[in-house]
């Protein structure tokens, strides 16, 4: 016999189980950014996912001495740093900035669920801010697929194939063959991914339609003449909007934990990317909005608290008898 | 019909893990279950417990008295068995109070007591008979709440209530007792709900029922016709509830009906004018008032994910080893629950009596969810029906900060138990959390 207090029964849904569904969303995007990229990819996703693994698993047995809790969290958030980066960084780079975002976004603050901010997320702005990945030139897809010798060097390709007049089918721009970002700009990839999220209860459908609405309502009314559809698509598989809409405005850890103010961070998110994607920097409409919410987080979350049942209402002289009369009025319909 | 509910909590469709199992097939079984020997306490309500009146050798027969009730909050307790008072011990609740108990072995020949006769046009008597009955019949709030219902009736006939309320939300998943009574004997809770309310003197009695239960809606509607002649004074309402958990509690019931929010420690008669009693309870009061039985049998749903769920009508006193040595798959189970699978206490030893607020017997061989950090993903939130941060106060109490949990408003956690079943990180909020809102509620009653 156990000796357990109540509730005897639980939904599923434990925490193992909820990473285990966000990975297996994340394979769409992955599947992507193999096709655009090739073994490159592979190596470069593998790679960060197990770099970040084992850093997790090295600082949190060093620091915590917790030897119990394998944190698959570390799996995602590794993958999806791979997924923001352009396909010629080098191997070393990506080190770099999975164990800072590791050592010091992650276990510093007490591993999971509690970082300040999503760790993947500032391990791309890492890189992209002591490397200015934007020196390299932007791969286009296809080109490096099997280009494995550079790995540790990175590379630099020639960005003047880079023309506007190839990127014009807009299927191409959905299916995510758009320099910048190997995996996050698969449009209708990580769709699919959010999709299975959804109908497996791990996210609510409220934040990526808050981002994706507030993004394409932004953007139309601020790029004034320049609102010709390819323009609009092209926008969005650009800045990795889609991406964030599914993979980062929902993270539990660094969301607002209040469900509406969830969704205001979701509004204020795809305001803020479509804003700097207008200024001209795809990258940091990636990173910078829903960074930004992160710090943010912790304010809200102190300043918001839900409403107490039977708090700063008088109930000492609910008016009986109108109540009364309005029950019996609605009998029967 | 405009679905009522209160906001928060879950959905008992999100995903039960009793092998896929929603809830009960749609006929249960019904045995009826004549037990080797029972076992009495005199506590089995609020109050002061009653005094046993037998000794030790006398025959007993059904429905006799056997402990009297011995002050204003006290109910007396009858026997559900014929036979042989075999001993009369000092016993130790699972709440862990003391009282008397009185063990009875049966004869198995259910021999009735000679007060227990059928009674002509039970609606014509008078209000002071009624009470009368009730005062003797040893009945409770049996929902789990244990307040003696004829005490219940003279506290509403005093506030003046003007609606009656028969509580059949039994939100709880797998506790299944009270559908029952309204499927199969909804005659005799709408007898036992027009007598309440003609000893409360009301005019309204409204029936609260839970959305999934769409065929007993009809069969409500069809009663409450054939009963307008019986009771042409009362007007029968039935009100549709959304199969949220917990909707049963009387404060969240209470939220839906009229969009009051009852501080803990009110009561719904002197704020909105409502009396709230449960179908089991109506169905004793229409045993008592059709036929003189007190309060001896009750139906308890058995539940788990080693046994085919079913309901089974128990004389109240008998062991649950006994019950359960007749359930099939009990044996495998590793945890026993009395009362329901979210609420329910664990047993360390099935030897325990079935009491008048027992609902079931639920029996798990799941274990928990594994044990993880929390992720703040916030379900606690959205689950708690009071509006408590359970992740918030849970931390809080981990570091011992009694006082800003205080502050936080755990005196309002009504101990439903939402927060530990959501939560995907397993962690006891639930426990926590109401083990402080007692200690609160202690505090701010000294």
């Amino acid at each position: 016999m156990t000796l357990r207090p109540a509730p005897h029964i639980h939904r599923h849904a434990s925490s193992p189980y909820i990473y285990l569904h966000v990975l297996v969303a994340l394979i769409p995007p992955c599947v992507a950014a193999v096709f655009f990229y090739g073994v490159r990819a592979i190596v470069l996703i593998l790679w960060s996912a197990l770099l970040f693994l084992v850093s997790d698993r090295i600082i949190s047995v060093l620091l915590y001495k917790d030897i119990h809790y394998y944190d698959i969290s570390s799996l995602i958030s590794g993958i999806m740093i791979a997924l923001m980066l352009p396909a010629n960084i080098s191997m070393l780079h990506l080190f770099v900035g999975v164990a800072f975002a590791s050592i010091f976004v992650k276990q510093v603050f007490g591993g999971a669920g509690t970082n300040l901010f999503n760790p993947a997320l500032i391990g791309r702005a890492f890189i992209e801010v002591i490397y200015r990945v934007r020196d390299y030139d932007v791969v286009l897809p296809g080109k490096e697929r099997w280009v494995i010798q550079t790995l540790f060097a990175g590379s630099s390709s020639d960005s003047s194939a880079y023309a506007a007049d190839a990127l014009s089918d807009f299927t191409e721009w959905f299916m995510g063959a758009v320099p910048g970002f190997m995996g996050a700009s698969a449009v209708v990839l990580i769709i699919f991914g959010g999709i299975y999220l959804l109908l497996n209860g791990v996210i609510r459908p409220h934040e990526p339609l808050a981002v994706l609405v507030t993004f394409i309502l932004t953007f139309v009314v601020f790029s004034g003449y320049r609102t010709e559809s390819v323009g609009l698509i092209q926008a969005i598989a650009e800045s990795g909007v889609v991406f964030v809409a599914v993979f980062a405005v929902n993270d539990y850890a660094t969301s607002p934990i209040d469900s509406r103010f969830r969704v205001v961070a979701a509004f204020l998110t795809g305001f803020l990317s479509a804003v700097i994607y207008l200024l001209g920097q795809p990258v940091f409409a990636l990173l910078l909005p829903v960074l930004l919410m992160n710090f943010l987080t912790p304010i809200a979350d102190f300043y918001t608290r839900p409403r107490l049942f039977a708090q700063d209402i008088d109930n000492r002289n609910p008016k009986v008898s109108k109540l009364v009369e309005t029950h019996a009025e609605e009998v029967e319909p | 019909m405009k679905k009522l509910s209160f906001k928060k909590g879950w959905f008992p469709m999100d995903g039960l893990a009793f092998d896929g199992k929603l809830d009960f097939p749609r006929e249960p079984v019904l045995e009826v279950f004549s037990p080797r020997e029972i076992l009495l306490p005199m506590l089995q309500h609020i109050g002061e417990p009653a005094e046993p009146i037998v000794k030790v050798g006398e025959k007993v027969t059904v429905g006799q008295m056997i402990g009297r009730s011995s002050g204003p909050l006290s109910v007396p307790v009858h026997t559900g068995i014929s036979g042989t008072v075999t001993g009369i011990k000092q016993y130790e609740l699972l709440n862990r109070k003391h009282c008397m108990a009185v063990e009875i072995t049966n004869d198995h020949k259910r021999t009735l007591h000679t007060s227990i006769q059928r009674r002509e046009k039970p609606e014509r008597l008078t209000p002071s008979v009624i009470s009368k009955l009730l005062d003797f019949s040893g009945i409770v709030g049996m929902g789990g709440e244990g307040y003696p219902t004829a005490k219940k009736c003279v506290r509403a006939y005093q506030e003046g209530v003007s609606t009656l309320i028969v509580n059949a939300c039994q939100s709880e998943p797998y506790l299944s007792g009270d559908i029952h009574l309204l499927r199969e004997q909804l005659d005799r809770v709408i007898r036992g709900a027009g007598a309440l309310s003609g000893l409360c003197k009301v005019s309204n009695v409204v029936f609260c029922v839970m959305d999934k239960w769409l065929i007993e809606l009809e069969a409500l509607r069809d009663a409450f016709a054939r009963f307008q002649t019986v009771y042409p004074d009362r007007k029968f309402i039935v009100r549709v509830m959304r199969s949220r958990f917990p909707q049963g509690y009387e404060r969240l019931l209470i939220k839906a009906l009229y969009n009051v929010e009852l501080p803990a420690g009110r009561r719904p008669e002197n704020t909105v004018g409502a009396v709230v009693f449960n179908v089991s309870t109506c169905a004793a009061v229409a045993d008592m008032v059709e036929r003189n039985m007190p309060l001896v049998q009750r139906i308890i749903s058995i539940s788990g994910d080693t046994t085919q769920g079913h309901n089974m009508l128990v004389p109240i006193g008998s062991y649950a080893d006994e019950i359960l040595a007749r359930v099939p798959g009990a044996a495998s189970a590793n945890r026993i629950v009395m009362g329901g699978a979210i609420t329910g206490a664990c047993l360390t030893n099935a030897h325990v009596p079935i009491i008048k607020t027992t609902q079931g017997l639920a029996l798990i061989r799941k274990s928990d969810p594994p044990k993880t950090p929390c992720v703040h993903c916030g379900a606690c939130i959205d689950a708690c029906p009071v509006g408590l941060q359970p992740y918030l106060c849970h931390r809080l109490l981990e570091v011992g900060d009694e006082k800003t949990v205080e502050e936080l408003g755990v005196a309002q956690c009504i101990s439903c138990g939402a927060c530990s079943f959501v939560c995907p990180a397993g962690k006891d909020l639930a426990f926590t959390i109401s083990r402080a809102g007692h200690r609160a509620r202690r505090r701010g009653r000294s």
